[in-house]
């Protein structure tokens, strides 16, 4: 029951390490985070619209089969994004350490 | 469900969006589809994968707050901008001599009200302190010109007595005036003021 707010956040991180691998686009992703988190296409959406929004990745559209398919790319924010939250990693086990503990002293 | 008539329900759920994010939207679930069924999918499998355009709007109204902010985030075109401004300038013959036209008018009504009172004012006044001189006379010559002393009393107490109501008069619609003027004026301020 992870809530709504926390996993809308890992989720970003998880986007934008899923393009450190390459670009991707909107399937792929899904089926990229599916393998490790329960997502839907409608809450993905408006995660990838925020990191647009705040230029941590970007668009663009290829020619695909007849149709263009839009393709996101992380950019130098989004890195520097990823590292500030691998770098508050230890706050948060800490905090759930902290937690856990105190439900069995 | 058809990819139409999915893509119709959302659109229809989604009014109240601005345009261009809905377009967007669909573009979007279009997108997946196509993919979902390039991989093999028949179509309303692939539609049905999407969830129901239902849960979709809810979802999207949900994340409304995110949605703004990335709205806002978006600069507006400075273009749409610069013709709003020439537009304005260009059309300020018309526009700006139609207000200052109606502020005259206004201004005119002000004016005339204030002068009636004003007016009333001056009337009871002259009225007032006229009948005063005149009755004073009446009451020095009442021994040497009676009876006409009598009737020159008795006139300038009569102007008096006019003075007296035109006072009244003049107070009573000057207060009424000046009441009217102060909610006039907190309308307008709220008018003008009042959208924040």
């Amino acid at each position: 029951m992870l809530d709504p707010q926390m996993k809308r956040g890992f989720l970003e991180m998880c986007i934008l390490s899923a393009l450190c691998r390459g670009d991707s686009y909107g399937y792929q992703l899904v089926k990229d985070l599916s393998a490790v988190v329960e997502v839907s296409e409608s809450t993905l959406y408006p995660i990838l619209r925020r990191l647009e929004a705040a230029g941590s990745l970007l668009v663009y559209s290829v020619e695909h089969n007849g149709r263009l398919r839009k393709f996101y790319r992380i950019t130098e924010f989004g890195r520097s994004q990823l590292e500030g939250f691998l770098l508050s990693w230890n706050e948060i086990s800490g905090m759930y350490t902290f937690i856990r503990e105190g439900m069995n002293p | 469900m058809n990819r139409t008539e999915f893509s119709s329900e959302l659109e229809a759920r989604l009014t109240g969006l601005p345009e261009e994010e809905i377009k967007r939207q669909l573009q979007y679930y279009a997108e997946l589809i196509d993919d979902r069924m390039e991989e093999g999918m028949g179509e309303e499998e692939a539609v049905a994968a999407l969830g129901a355009p239902g849960e979709i709007a809810e979802t999207v109204f949900g994340e409304l707050p995110i949605l703004a902010r990335v709205r806002a985030a978006k600069p507006r075109s400075t273009g749409r901008k610069v013709l709003n401004i020439l537009l304005l300038v260009l059309g300020s013959p018309i526009w700006l001599s139609l207000l200052v036209a109606l502020v005259a008018v206004i201004l005119a009504v002000v004016v005339s009200l204030w002068a009636a009172v004003l007016g009333l004012g001056a009337g009871a006044l002259g009225a007032g302190l006229g009948g005063l001189v005149i009755a004073a006379r009446g009451v020095v010559t009442l021994v040497s010109a009676y009876p006409v002393s009598i009737f020159v009393l008795g006139g300038g107490m009569a102007a008096v007595g006019v003075g007296i109501l035109l006072g009244f008069t003049t107070f009573y619609g000057g207060r009424a005036l000046l009441r009217l003027s102060v909610v006039c004026t907190r309308k307008l301020k709220k008018w003008i003021f009042g959208r924040r």
